[in-house]
């Protein structure tokens, strides 16, 4: 059986000074897509990080283990913190192809267009040969997608991905992200505070509270049946929005 | 179905006649903050592009667009950290010009997204409400001069932290003491201890959690009908402003797209680019 892009986090710990996840335990399947969900200091974004070994300094995974089958990669709320400024974009995507593939750089050239394309980035050789601060937040969010691509990853890991993008644009980057998921048959472990967000990119949903998890099921469970009070003090904190009357004559 | 702009507070719905004051101007106007044609140029770039609104007494307008829409530039413009290139701003009929009077300025307060930056960590709650009561002479001299004395400067701080829903003793305790939701809180007495005419709030709920949002807009809703005050609320977060707001204004680009009551808006959002945001927002299944 193929086991690719699956994920054991089983009864990790994560450390500063004091202990901040008490021993976190999930799953996510091949092709599955899981959130986490919490307020801040939940420990959603430790669990994640601990996940790609990425935690900030100071901080240290002290138990549990982790076990990714496959390349996990990652992306995060703030893009411009992670791509090099002075880099066109191109090339930092190209440099990634080149060092995943070992491929020549002008076959790192070519994928990078492509990864670019892929993305739905439109004008893609235009947009290569920009700088990252010439981009909009959206197409930031899409070019680290294809830096994420480039790893040709089984696992993506999403650290609030969408939460600095304006709404419209938060709804383009879910659907390409649902659409890369589909073709590349990718897992997620998707991490946010916004529970709508969660439950219409997951599957399952993990609910964490001060470094322990709260409740764990299926994401429409979760969100119209709770099994705890906290998860529905969650969700009934969301401020409810109808949707309008149908447009024109539909 | 309830209707959306129904108010769960005891506030009264609907604000009383524009009081007659003596600076009221015989114009057509109803009292509050009304924006007429207002632009702001950057770099020869108009940012607000001919944008008029009306705010009166005791409601909530809610102002929504995304980012580079105008929205923060506007109120900023609002209370008077930039400069219109053209237009006015006008309170109870007179007109906010560039140069605005100490009193003009306490009139038109601004609540931030971000708590944690707009209160000085060296000082209580009581200091920073203290600095502002003894400055305060708008309104209820006590002495001569105006100034009160000290006793009714702390008991006028304490009611100011009631009126959020904060216990007298946050007097004595310094910001980093408190929630992000608190200092939110805090920051709104703060703006309310000068007896504004107009409460500006730029994303007042942004970077707090869910479970603190609503207490912190019911605060801002409940006090603003209640005080009477001119509020405009800028939200990203159209569920935010569903939750508040008497009527909702759409910027994109610098330009007004759309002003209409909240219960119409919510319902038949008259611009398409209004009813792109709306239905761009995720939802919670089966609510």
């Amino acid at each position: 059986m193929n086991t690719l892009g699956s994920l054991v986090v089983d009864d990790l710990r994560v450390s500063a000074d004091v202990e901040l996840v008490h021993g976190v335990s999930l799953t996510v399947a091949p092709g599955e897509a899981v959130g986490i969900v919490g307020e801040s200091g939940s420990g959603k974004s430790l669990t994640l990080r601990a996940v790609m070994g990425l935690l900030p300094r100071g901080v240290h995974r002290s138990g549990g283990r982790v076990q990714v089958d496959g390349t996990a990669a990652m992306i995060f709320q703030d893009p411009l913190s992670f791509l090099d400024p002075l880099a066109r974009i191109g090339r930092q995507v190209a440099e990634v192809c080149a060092a995943v593939g070992r491929t020549s750089p002008r076959a790192a050239r070519v994928r990078a267009l492509e990864l670019l394309e892929s993305v739905r980035l439109p004008d893609a050789a235009d947009l290569a040969r920009r700088y990252p601060h010439q981009l909009s937040g959206g197409q930031r969010q899409r070019v680290l997608l294809a830096l994420a691509l480039a790893q040709e990853p089984d696992l993506l890991l999403c650290d609030e991905p969408t939460t600095a993008l304006d709404v419209t644009v938060q709804r383009e980057v879910l659907d390409l992200l649902a659409q890369l998921r589909a073709e590349r048959r990718l897992s997620i472990l998707f991490v946010s505070h916004d529970l709508a967000v969660v439950t219409q990119v997951c599957e399952r949903v993990v609910v964490l509270r001060g470094g322990r998890v709260v409740e764990t099921g299926a994401a429409l469970d979760v969100v119209t049946s709770p099994a705890s009070d906290y998860t529905r003090s969650l969700v009934d904190a969301v401020l409810p929005l109808p949707v309008p009357a149908g447009g024109g004559d539909d | 179905m309830t209707e959306p702009t129904a108010r769960p507070d005891g506030y009264p719905g609907s604000p009383p006649a524009r009081p007659a004051g003596p600076g009221a101007s015989a114009g057509p106007t109803l009292g509050g903050l009304e924006v007429v044609e207002a632009s702001v140029a950057f770099a020869g770039h108009r940012v607000v592009d001919r944008v008029s609104l009306a705010i009166r007494p005791g409601t909530i307008l809610g102002l929504v667009g995304e980012s580079g829409s105008g929205k923060t530039t506007l109120a900023r413009a609002i209370v008077g950290s930039v400069a219109l290139a053209g237009g006015s701003i006008r309170l109870d009929g007179s007109d906010l010009g560039r140069r605005r009077s100490s009193a003009e300025r306490r009139a038109v307060q601004l609540v931030q997204q971000d708590p944690f930056a707009s209160l000085n960590p060296l000082l209580t709650v009581g200091q920073v409400l203290d600095d502002l009561l003894r400055e305060e002479r708008l309104t209820s001299p006590t002495e001569p001069g105006g100034r009160r004395p000290r006793l009714a400067r702390q008991q006028r701080a304490a009611d100011l932290l009631a009126l959020v829903g904060l216990p007298s003793d946050a007097l004595g305790r310094y910001p980093r003491e408190f929630s992000g939701g608190q200092r939110q809180l805090i920051a709104i007495a703060r703006a309310l201890a000068v007896q504004p005419r107009v409460l500006v709030a730029d994303e007042p709920t942004s970077s707090l959690d869910v479970s603190v949002q609503r207490t912190v807009l019911d605060v801002i809703a409940g006090l603003g009908r209640g005080m009477q005050l001119a509020t405009l609320l800028i939200s990203h977060d159209l569920s935010v402003v569903h939750a508040v707001c008497d009527e909702v204004a759409v910027m994109r680009d610098g330009v007004l797209l759309e002003l209409a009551p909240a219960g119409r808006f919510f319902r038949h959002p008259g611009h398409p680019y209004s009813r792109a945001l709306l239905e761009a927002v995720p939802r919670l299944p089966g609510r």
